[in-house]
């Protein structure tokens, strides 16, 4: 593997930042996404209507691949549940005793908008709570000017409660309206990364290869051996510099007081990211995961003119080291807040607006594809596989539970009435049933999963509540489409026709009992 | 310390669900489609008929065997896998006339059957005279009869008038949905007014070749006739809900028989009087005979 310095970062937003004929190629890259969801979408509505036997054949085959498609996934989800179950028990702390790992420090960013105080010291509280020398933290409130004063005091009032905890903690405020910027947790920890190295980092005379930096969610909540994991693997590691480490994150802060729709969608997005840790190449950085400072340093942090800085971290760095990078999966979790406002409604916006910005994670495919075409080094092979993995991801994102729930009675609907006397058009729905039926079953298995990441039950929750906890993987076909499909391919659309997304912050709140 | 899968496993496990899609779709597509092997494993392309029951408890039975009995959800029966044939569909419940009928299934395709249940005791419940309601129904039933009637009547069905085609000058028709029904002379004729695929198999002229996946090149549109009577018609109607029913007044009763004259066709009595009239209203039909005045209950 290469090891030395990696090209010069190439940090494009979108393709109104290129000219000539790299912004036709990045601009195609930009509608390719959207025009193969809405090819598949209207082409079964078309195939359904002029020949809707084909259609039917179509569907059939399609609710099979989805079947074993299940199946297979659920294999994985099983086996990492298994592993990190494994991990948790481990005492990591004696793990780091067969390693030298005095010499690693930890630049732990919190990114903080306008978040309550409450929120903010939960945070904190678990970093305090963490099995692993205090000393060796170097934590960094990273708050926003644009928040206003009131999430200054809270942001003051927070870092005067933790003095002397940690090696350092201290407040970076992220001017507004920087040029070429845009307002978003990725220009706010790259201007706090900065700021910290100059004032920590620098001044302590710290090598940039001993420090592991943690990009938190402001409502992250580490588990007690979460930085004596991070750093024995980054230590054990054959690239330690060519890799960012992927937790699993667990959306069960305040799992009894969300909806049980908020539930699902976030414990299906745990699920996924569970899957993905056992298919590492598969893998991309996502929400909170640690990285060290020496390959951040080189590859000039996170971008600060787009939204899914997170995953966009990991596509940097693997352009800029010519696909020499990785994401190594630890299987260890963290906790972060699943959706929940005051009211039912606001919550199942807010659910909507995060799927969304989630989705709009489609803005790293022509990025990737362009620096996939303008890297020579990277093996061909490679770049297919990861073409191929990120378009794949994002198409059946948006279009297959839209062809599993609602498209597959079309041929049944606009089929016409030659069809409709057909056998075939009596056993579609019989046998996309069952083949549906079949998949659910794996529901099960994801309910007592699910059940084991539950936190303990608090004193105002019933014991039936528990029961819920199990229903609730029922409304699973409402959630894959409304709060998957729907808000995905409204980001492609968006990518599609140019209409770009800007930095949308999911709201924090929790119920106080 | 565990590792994550290792890449051989998943390769070899990926490979084995690719083999497993491969070898299934086939058989999924195939079996949808219809096809079965037979006793001398030869695949051969099946067909299926469609009972829908609205009545709970209904058996259907096909050939005299005995398919399923239908409940207060599963209101529809599929029977599948029936080799291209002429087969006798025959539908049983305790509170209503049977119903029988051959059907033919053809290659790939289902053949849908709705079969028209009848009370076996259709109550009358009388209308009282001096009521309002029975004042009501008497205008109903001022109206011209349906021979007569003209578009725009307080009855549920449209209807208009035709050209004469033998020695009546004017013929009512009426009409509902894609059917229309008209009187010439003692007899009843019946024609399809939507898309010939739509068309129910007994308006058209089908030549019957069960080597036939779909039905091409028929005729749908022309009229057939649908009861010939030997006593004169005074009034019809279509039956409450259905445009493949039709009652008829005759001289001594009044009779509910399906436009489908293929074999069987069924014919039930609903009331028996001296020279009784009706109205269908409000997808209820009320009978008169003098001053008598009732609604038939047919939901037993």
């Amino acid at each position: 593997m290469d090891v030395n310095v990696p090209r010069k970062p190439f940090h494009i937003g979108r393709a109104s930042e290129l000219t000539g004929s790299d912004r036709v190629l990045y601009r195609f890259f930009e509608i390719l996404p959207g025009a193969l969801a809405w090819t598949t979408i209207l082409g079964c509505i078309l195939l359904s209507f002029y020949a809707p036997l084909y259609a039917a054949f179509f569907i059939i085959a399609f609710d099979f691949y989805w079947l074993l498609k299940t199946v297979y996934l659920s294999t994985y989800l099983r086996r990492n549940w298994k592993r990190m179950r494994h991990n948790q028990a481990l005492d990591w702390t004696k793990m780091l005793e067969n390693v030298k790992a005095d010499h690693v420090y930890h630049l732990i960013l919190l990114p903080f908008y306008k978040e309550g105080i409450d929120i903010v010291e939960k945070c904190l509280r678990s970093l305090e709570a963490s099995h692993y020398d205090k000393k060796r933290f170097l934590v960094v409130l990273a708050t926003e000017e644009r928040a206003g004063e009131e999430a200054q005091t809270v942001a003051r009032t927070v870092v005067e409660q933790y003095l002397g905890v940690f090696g350092d903690i201290s407040i970076t405020v992220h001017p507004k309206d920087l040029p070429g910027e845009m307002a978003g947790k990725g220009s706010n920890i790259a201007y706090a990364i900065e700021e910290a190295r100059k004032s920590l980092i620098d001044a302590r005379a710290i090598p940039y290869g001993d420090i592991i930096v943690s990009a938190f969610d402001i409502d992250t909540v580490s588990y007690p051996y979460y930085f004596a994991c991070v750093t024995w693997h980054f230590l054990t590691s054959e690239y330690p510099y060519r890799t960012s480490f992927q937790p699993v994150p667990l959306y069960n802060n305040n799992m009894w007081d969300a909806p049980a729709l908020s539930r699902v969608v976030a414990t299906s997005g745990t699920f996924w990211q569970m899957i993905q840790q056992e298919r590492p190449e598969k893998l991309a950085t996502f929400s909170s995961h640690s990285v060290s400072f020496k390959a951040l340093y080189e590859i000039g942090y996170w971008q600060k003119n787009m939204v899914s800085e997170d995953s966009r971290i990991f596509w940097n760095a693997f352009l800029a080291y010519d696909g020499d990078y990785v994401v190594t999966p630890i299987s260890y979790p963290i906790s972060l807040d699943a959706n929940l406002a005051p009211k039912f409604w606001q919550t199942v916006v807010n659910i909507y607006k995060q799927q969304r910005r989630w989705g709009w994670g489609v803005e790293n495919v022509p990025y990737i594809l362009f620096g996939l075409v303008k890297n020579k080094k990277i093996p061909l092979h490679k770049k297919f596989r990861m073409a191929f993995t990120q378009l794949e991801g994002f198409w059946s994102l948006a279009t297959n539970p839209l062809l599993i729930f609602a498209l597959s009675w079309l041929p049944l609907i606009i089929g016409g009435p030659a069809f409709n006397t057909t056998v075939l058009s009596y056993n579609l729905p019989v046998v996309t049933r069952n083949l549906m039926i079949l998949a659910m079953c794996g529901l099960v298995f994801s309910a007592i999963v699910s059940m084991s990441f539950l936190p303990k039950r608090p004193t105002n929750r019933k014991k039936g509540s528990f029961v819920f906890m199990v229903l609730q993987w029922a409304l699973i076909p409402i959630t894959i489409t409304i709060f998957g499909s729907i808000p995905g391919l409204e980001a492609q659309t968006r990518l599609m026709f140019g209409k770009y997304m800007g930095f949308w912050v999911t709201p924090k709140h929790q119920k106080t009992s | 310390m565990q590792h994550p899968t290792s890449y051989k496993f998943r390769l070899a496990y990926f490979l084995f669900f690719v083999l497993v899609f491969i070898v299934g779709i086939p058989i999924l597509i195939f079996y949808s489609a219809g096809y079965k092997f037979d006793e001398t494993f030869n695949l051969s392309i099946r067909g299926g008929i469609y009972v829908y029951t609205p009545e709970p408890n209904t058996s259907v039975f096909i050939g005299n065997e005995l398919k399923n009995t239908s409940g207060f959800f599963n209101k529809e029966i599929l029977v599948g896998s029936l080799k291209p044939d002429q087969y006798t569909v025959l539908t049983t419940n305790e509170d209503f006339w049977p119903w029988t009928k051959i059907v033919i299934v053809r290659r790939g395709e289902v053949e849908a059957i709705f079969p028209f249940l009848v009370p076996k005791v259709v109550v009358a419940e009388e209308i009282k005279a001096n009521t309002s309601e029975y004042r009501d129904i008497l205008e109903v039933f001022a109206e011209k009869s349906t021979l007569l009637s003209a578009v725009n009547s307080k009855k549920d069905t449209q209807t208009t008038s035709r050209v004469a085609t033998s020695s009546t000058p004017v013929l009512e028709t009426i009409t509902r949905r894609q059917v229309e029904v008209w009187l010439d002379g003692s007899t009843l004729f019946a024609r399809w007014l939507g898309r010939d695929e739509a068309a129910p198999n007994y308006y058209c002229h089908i030549v019957i070749d069960p080597n036939n996946i779909l039905r091409e090149d028929e005729e749908c549109s022309d009229p057939i006739q649908v009861f010939k009577s030997s006593v004169p018609i005074h009034t019809f109607d279509f039956y409450p809900y259905r445009d493949d029913a039709i009652i008829v007044a005759l001289d001594n009763g009044i009779y509910a028989i399906e436009s489908d004259f293929r074999s069987y066709q069924n014919f039930y009595p609903l009331f028996r009087g001296e020279k009784p009239d009706f109205r269908v209203y409000k997808n209820q039909v009320y009978v008169k005979d003098g001053a008598y005045v009732a609604v038939l209950n047919l939901n037993n």
